[in-house]
């Protein structure tokens, strides 16, 4: 195989209403490591899973070396020698790794026994090949993250894939483990196969790869040789260069007023190897502020916003709300002093899909609409009526959550919260997200006219025009770190901010930002 | 409803194949048991137990707890309802009967609440405990009733039987209906209005159809796990001792097998809907009595109503036909 | 009788109740290891005891009677299984669907076909004990190791043939791996579904063994001839840790239990219902003990 092409690839995923990828393209050759780079959702791993057969696209054309082909499923794309690393490892507990490398193709012998020994034997011999070291008797659930991630090269490499593709290979590896990988990879190129690697870490790509693609929104903007493209160059092709919106928030500080949420040097570390999802995080918020506080998704947000929940306890450092230890969810502190709440899975956590939209409303505030343990019917009703009115929802207070748009979910999330009275802190996640234009600009009003009243908003979100339209002081952060404070002033840019979530360095992009120039 | 369907099917099958009056068969299924006062009577008296335990069935499924231990909880309440009437047989009526539906609904609830405890502390599927807890149960009573409780003066393996002034009053004699009606019919009113328009419904049907957004509402998932647990087994316990103090006055050994089971056919049908037991237990006590009178008149065994139910409990779990919404994607041999 | 004797006695009387137990557990492991929770045992297994004699009766062949008695149960095993599988139905009320049918029709067919609903007796030959004769008379090893039917002998080969249909055989391996990971087993380009169903049906055939076993012995069927061995099978799936020639050693353990108890109970005057009880409280005990160990497990991470 010399060389595989992808043309003007349209793929549509009814269930979530989006075109996951429209004209994409992808041009690969043999002996090449070729980086696939984008913001999340930009496209890539559809376009790849259509490669390895997972998907089939809408329209456009595969073509290896010149001539169409279609696959029908994952096996038939292995028969071309085309195989996929998925991000979370199939690895099959109970078997040993040369037993997971060799699964689905076992040696036989005689009729159709195979055995233990005869699969770790010919993982084995493949291993001598391809120059990988794993003890092949070694039990699956006592492998290494590396050592899995190999088997699963592995799989592919005894089924002789003339193409690899792999999925944010390095986002579970440590530092030791990524450079073996690499190693691997360079051989692998040596030997004229095409590695195909999908990832949003830049460095890495100029690192590793010979080529390049960026994808946005579900094209690709362009492809380059990396050794003639910069890091910044490379981000800002995959963040993008919109221009404003108009309104800009007049920066306004209460005086003299005590901070509403306080965090101070907060850590948050997970699981028995201690890793740390949130590193040393400080800030300080005041009455009628709205702070922004982007990354990219996976670099801390959700830690983040888990622990405004008050559902986690960070492990280190604290947090205060009004000068008091932060209360947990829905406690009494909570609501009384008034904490707002608006949460990035609107699907799973802010609503319950089963039931009425009344029912969701009034999910929250079960002592007002239950007075004496009962139903207040009436009180339900005209409460969501007057939400539905208040934020333009297009539905009923008798109709079902499962029926509505994303958007007017979000609305409607957006009402319980946001409505009278203020709350003194509102923690607002992703509040925007999937909503159209008008109902955008109708939320970045409301959250606007809650700041006047006074409200603290911490705004975590990962779409760059929310923040920079509605925060005051913007904090960056990448692998669960700040890499970036600053106010939400001229030259402020997407460009300057992506590369910062991209973790390219504070002082390199801010430079570039204020000088506004290209490489 | 294609479970229905299904059911009604399948009796007409049966009695096909193994009745050698195919027609004649027919009749004294589907037909006899709605003739006279006799028959209807039974009907309804069978009701009553399949509508409040249905009611438990209906509120633990409802928080996704799914209680199976209905026959061993029907069982030990019938008991304990007895004991304690046998222990007071020169007291008012109203006080007796009130004290042992009282003690049967502790029986039944202590063991839900055995279930519900397992689950909440030791993280223990209460599917499968429940089960087993039960079957236990049922062999214990079945041991006290043959052994230090029965009846010395009786052949049949039975304890004593109550005092007749304290069991309820019969409606339709010779049926073996009693005023037990009014009080299942009661309960299903009371159940509707208790999940539909009490916090304590609303929050515990929340917990059941999304504990991630429950949580998130404030609501203590756990004991959403131990109340509704206990509630189902005093649910049942208090069904069987309605059928005690309505038509059958002492506890004859294995005389409550199945009801559990049909129980939980029935709020099956019924979605969970309270109210909807009514219809849900009507049609399910219609078959039943379609097979005991095909047993009296013919010579088909009633056993044929546990093939039927065995279809419906086949069935009604689907969740790839349209019209089963309650088990989907908890537990199945699917991914 | 001497010591050696009745320890041979005793000893000898476990292993040949044993046998269904054996079978019956051997199929729940093909579930088991598929991921799936199958309490249908006891429903397949009474099918099994059933069709057996209704077979033997009809053809005099206790071979014929074996053979129907497999495969009545593996039929229902596959409706059960395509209730779960194809249907997405829960599987623990497919499997008491299953086990409810089972005593239900066993009695219909018994009134139809035998005027009753009790024990149905036959003048079957017995069965053959090949080794028997010529070493039976050997103290202890003889009870113990050679004068067991054929039936006891097959299930012995039953425990080598299943371990070596999971480990080597390719439908065995994807099915030990549908229960580990089946998003791997989907993503090799295999169906999970596939061999979670052939899971089951296996199950199906081999609790179809274990009730033959049970009843062409006696030549006859005892309503209820189940007795909670399905249970018990499911417990020593546990104990032997899924592995078969374990979950044999379990199963011996539990027979001998049983054999001895009989004994102690005619002594002791236990009631039945204790006895009865004890596959029940076993599993709960195992439930109970397993979800412990593993927040302890958990907690230690």
């Amino acid at each position: 195989m010399k060389s595989i092409v992808l043309k003007n690839i349209d793929k549509f995923f009814p269930s979530s209403g989006t075109w996951a990828n429209r004209k994409a393209s992808l041009r690969l050759s043999a002996g090449e490591i070729h980086a696939v780079v984008g913001e999340n959702g930009a496209g890539k791993t559809t376009l790849v899973r259509i490669l390895a057969g997972l998907e089939k696209p809408d329209s456009g054309s595969l073509l290896i070396d010149a001539l169409p082909v279609s696959f029908k499923s994952p096996a038939e794309a292995m028969k071309r020698g085309i195989g996929m690393v998925h991000q979370h490892f199939l690895t099959i507990p109970g078997f040993s790794a040369g037993e997971n490398i060799v699964f689905g193709a076992e040696p036989r012998a005689g009729g159709f026994f195979v055995g233990r020994r005869g699969s770790e034997r010919a993982a084995a011999a493949a291993m001598r090949r391809f120059g990988f070291s794993i003890d092949p008797a070694k039990a699956a659930e006592s492998l290494t993250v590396g050592e899995r991630q190999q088997v699963e090269i592995l799989k592919l490499l005894y089924r002789d894939c003339e193409v690899l593709i792999l999925d944010e290979p390095t986002s579970v590896l440590t530092e030791q483990e990524i450079q073996s990988l690499f190693s691997i990879l360079r051989r692998l190129r040596e030997e004229g196969r095409t590695i195909v690697i999908i990832t949003h870490k830049v460095k890495e790509v100029k690192e590793i790869a010979d080529v390049v693609s960026v994808m946005r929104e579900g094209a690709t903007v362009g492809s380059f040789k990396t050794s003639e493209v910069s890091e910044f160059a490379l981000s800002a092709a995959m963040m993008g260069q919109t221009a404003f919106k108009e309104h800009r928030p007049r920066a306004r500080a209460l005086p003299g007023l005590e901070p509403v949420l306080e965090l101070e040097a907060v850590s948050l570390r997970s699981g028995h190897r201690g890793a740390a999802r949130l590193e040393n995080i400080s800030l300080a918020l005041g009455a009628g502020e709205i702070c922004g506080v982007c990354a990219i998704s996976g670099n801390g947000l959700l830690e983040l916003e888990d622990l405004l929940a008050g559902m986690l306890k960070p492990s280190s450092g604290t947090l205060r709300f009004l000068r008091a230890p932060y209360p947990k969810l829905r406690s009494a502190p909570w609501k009384s002093r008034g904490i707002g709440y608006v949460p990035s899975d609107r699907m799973r956590r802010g609503s319950c899909a089963g039931k009425t939209v009344a029912e969701n409303f009034i999910a929250l505030d079960r002592s007002t609409f239950f007075p004496k343990g009962i139903l207040d019917a009436e009180a339900a009703k005209t409460a969501s009526a007057d939400a539905i009115l208040e934020f333009s929802i297009k539905a009923k207070p008798w109709s079902f959550v499962d029926e509505l748009s994303g958007g007017s979910v979000q609305k409607m999330i957006l009402a319980r919260e946001l409505s009278d009275p203020p709350p003194r802190l509102c923690v607002l996640c992703e509040p925007t997200w999937g909503l159209d234009a008008a109902s955008t600009e109708f939320a970045y009003d409301r959250i606007l006219a809650l700041r006047e009243k006074g409200s603290a908003i911490l705004l975590l979100s990962s779409d760059l025009d929310e923040i920079i339209t509605l925060a005051e002081r913007i904090i960056v952060l990448h692998g669960g770190r700040v890499v970036g404070a600053m106010a939400n002033d001229r030259n402020i840019t997407r460009e300057g901010l992506g590369a910062l979530m991209l973790g390219l360095g504070a002082a390199r992009a801010t430079a570039r930002a204020i000088g506004g120039s290209n490489d | 409803m294609a479970t229905i369907a299904a059911a009604v099917a399948s009796a007409c099958l049966l009695i096909l194949l193994f009745s050698k009056d195919f027609v004649g068969s027919l009749y004294l299924f589907f037909i006899a048991p709605l003739t006279n006062f006799y028959y209807l009577g039974n009907l309804v008296a069978t009701m009553v137990p399949l509508i409040v335990a249905g009611l438990g069935v209906a509120f633990a499924f409802e928080s996704r707890n799914f209680n199976l231990g209905g026959e061993g909880q029907i069982y030990a309440g019938a008991l304990a309802a007895t004991l304690v009437a046998l222990l007071l047989p020169e007291s008012p009526a109203l006080g007796v009967q009130l004290l042992s539906c009282a003690a049967a609904a502790v029986a039944g609830g202590l063991i839900g609440a055995f279930s519900g405890m397992l689950k909440r502390r030791l993280g223990v599927d209460e599917l499968i405990s429940s089960f087993l807890a039960s079957s236990l149960i049922v062999l214990f009573v079945d041991y006290l009733v043959t052994g230090p409780f029965q009846d010395p003066s009786s052949n049949f393996q039975t304890t004593r039987a109550i005092a007749p002034a304290a069991a309820f009053a019969r409606i339709f004699l010779p049926s073996s209906l009693s005023s037990g009606i009014f009080v299942a019919l009661l309960l299903s009113l009371a159940g509707k209005a208790v999940m539909d328009r009490t916090r304590f419904g609303f929050e515990l049907k929340l917990c059941g159809a999304n504990r991630e957004f429950a949580q998130y509402a404030g609501i203590d998932s756990g004991s959403y796990t131990l109340v509704p647990m206990a509630l189902s087994g005093a649910l049942h316990g208090l069904a069987g001792s309605l059928m005690i103090f309505g038509s059958y006055y002492k506890v004859m050994r294995g005389f409550s097998s199945g009801i559990g089971w049909s129980a939980i056919a029935v709020s099956l049908i019924a979605k969970n809907n309270p109210l909807a037991l009514i219809p849900a237990a009507a049609f399910y006590a219609y078959l039943d009595s379609g097979a005991k009178s095909v047993m009296m008149g013919s010579d088909l065994s009633s056993e044929i109503v546990a093939i039927v139910q065995a279809v419906i409990f086949l069935f009604i779990t689907a969740s790839r036909l349209p019209f089963a919404r309650v088990f989907a994607s908890r537990k199945g041999g699917s991914e | 009788m001497n010591w050696l004797g009745a320890a041979g006695m005793l000893s000898g009387n476990a292993i040949a109740a044993m046998t269904p137990l054996v079978f019956a557990a051997m199929g729940g492991l093909f579930t088991e290891l598929a991921g799936m929770l199958n309490i249908a045992l006891e429903g397949l297994i009474l099918v099994g005891a059933f069709f057996a004699i209704v077979a033997a009766s009809v053809t005099h062949s206790l071979l014929a009677g074996f053979i129907a008695g497999s495969l009545a149960a593996m039929t229902l095993a596959w409706v059960y299984g395509a209730a779960t599988i194809r249907l997405k139905a829960n599987i623990f009320v497919t499997g008491l669907a299953a086990n409810i049918f089972a005593s239900g029709l066993t009695v219909v067919l018994s009134n139809q076909w035998f005027g009753t609903k009790g024990v149905i007796a036959l003048k079957a030959p017995e069965l053959t004990r090949p080794f028997a004769g010529a070493l039976g008379g050997i103290p202890f090893l003889g009870q113990v190791l050679f004068s067991h039917d054929i039936i006891a002998y097959l299930s012995w080969l039953c425990v080598l043939a299943t371990w070596i249909l999971i480990h080597n055989t390719s439908a065995g391996i994807r099915m030990r791996a549908t229960g580990a990971n089946p998003e791997a087993v989907a993503a090799s380009g295999f169906k999970p579904d596939a061999y979670r169903l052939l899971a089951i049906v296996l199950s199906g055939l081999f609790c179809g063994m274990a009730g033959a076993s049970l009843s062409l012995p006696l030549a006859a069927y005892v309503p209820n001839m189940s007795a909670g061995r399905g249970w018990i099978a499911l417990v020593a799936i546990y104990l032997g840790a899924r592995k078969p020639g374990r979950i044999a050693l379990a199963c011996f353990v539990f027979a001998l239990a049983e054999s001895y108890s009989n004994y102690a109970q005619g002594l002791l005057r236990i009631p039945s219902e204790f006895m009865l009880a004890i596959p029940y409280a076993a599993t709960l005990i195992a439930l109970v003990a397993g979800s412990m160990a593993e927040r302890a497990r958990r907690g230690n991470r």
